[in-house]
């Protein structure tokens, strides 16, 4: 464990002995991520800091049964994701949610952001786009999920994975093609459903 | 999927593996058409799974803390009841209240059908030791009235 893994372990056994001193330095240093997170995949803002107050209580009820083998980052990064699904099911009818929450300057922001692929998409097709993202990884299990949302939407190397989760490089690579391989199963069988041509 | 391409996947996607390597996947790909396929799909759905970045960092409004905090203190008192109305639980508790009915029934049954004791049987060890009484032989029918009830109300 490097120097920041021996610190981070420090403040989280410090709130496991109920110091609440070190749960606001939890929040304080982890609470802008937690919070793009959220937005990220739910492109709402204005639920996004209530979710995150959601996010914070569950880690303060929860850390005690934090045991170490996964950084901080990616437990924290894991209640995130499954409190937007929650989040998602509370609303029940998902297409709904996304249309009726996502503003127009959201969709503008989109549309301007940094990468090409998304500069020439028309807003409802990354909006249907969007969607059928969110369905597809509802059907692999937490941990790929987690993975392939920490490879592709935050950026890290299998590497980093590595140290982030304690596991090996290979393992994480078979890890991440498993997923990517029921992802293409699951679009594949939506897209037979609904008479679709595969777009994903 | 062939072995090699599956080995160097995650690079390829990430745009991290180095020239050869590049090179090395693309002529596989330009020979295999199931690889070529299914490496493109990856590619897409990569593509498609990015959509979900965020294009903001967003910083909570001012009090963030405090709401949280909050919220943690309202959980924390709700919790217990919370167990109570819990599906699981209650019905356990019912389970549990239901057993206890049915064993307080059997109890108070067995109790009202258990056989009264003789009320009589003291007064008969009176009778029988009594040392104020006629004593035996004096009278044979009050002796023989005193045998029979003696032996009426006999008792181990």
């Amino acid at each position: 464990m490097n120097a920041n893994g021996s610190q981070e372990a420090a403040l989280v056994r410090r709130v496991q002995a109920g110091d609440e001193r070190a749960f606001r330095e939890i929040v304080d240093r982890y609470q802008s991520k937690v919070l793009s997170i959220i937005y990220g995949i739910l492109k709402n803002r204005n639920d996004a800091e209530d979710i995150a107050q959601q996010v914070f209580a569950k880690i303060y009820f929860s850390i005690g049964s934090f045991d170490f083998r996964s950084s901080l980052l990616t437990w924290i990064y894991k209640i995130t994701v499954n409190e937007c699904y929650d989040y998602l099911r509370k609303k029940r009818v998902r297409k709904l949610v996304y249309e009726s929450d996502f503003t127009e300057e959201d969709a503008l922001r989109m549309m301007n952001s940094e990468q090409p692929a998304e500069q020439v998409r028309a807003v409802d097709t990354l909006l249907a786009e969007r969607d059928l993202v969110m369905k597809l990884l509802e059907k692999i299990s937490e941990e790929e999920r987690t993975l392939i949302l920490l490879k592709e939407v935050e950026g890290h190397s299998v590497e980093e994975l590595a140290q982030m989760t304690g596991l090996n490089q290979n393992t994480i690579k078979v890890k991440l093609f498993r997923a990517r391989q029921k992802l293409l199963r699951a679009a594949g069988r939506l897209m037979r459903r609904r008479g679709m041509g595969l777009a994903l | 999927m062939h072995q090699p391409i599956k080995e160097r996947l995650e690079q390829y996607l990430g745009g991290t593996e180095g020239a050869e390597g590049v090179r090395a996947i693309e002529s596989h790909l330009a020979t295999c058409r199931e690889c070529a396929l299914e490496v493109d799909q990856m590619r897409r759905q990569a593509a498609s799974l990015r959509l979900l970045r965020p294009d903001a960092v967003l910083e909570p409004g001012p009090g963030f803390y405090a709401r949280v905090w909050e919220r943690i203190e309202a959980q924390r008192s709700s919790s217990i009841w919370n167990l109570l109305v819990e599906p699981a639980l209650a019905k356990r508790l019912a389970y549990a209240s239901l057993g206890l009915l049915v064993l307080l029934s059997a109890l108070a049954v067995s109790l009202d059908t258990e056989p009264a004791v003789p009320s009589t049987a003291p007064e008969i060890f009176i009778i029988a030791d009594d040392p104020i009484g006629p004593p035996l032989g004096a009278n044979p029918v009050q002796d023989r009235d005193v045998v029979l009830v003696n032996l009426a109300t006999y008792e181990h």
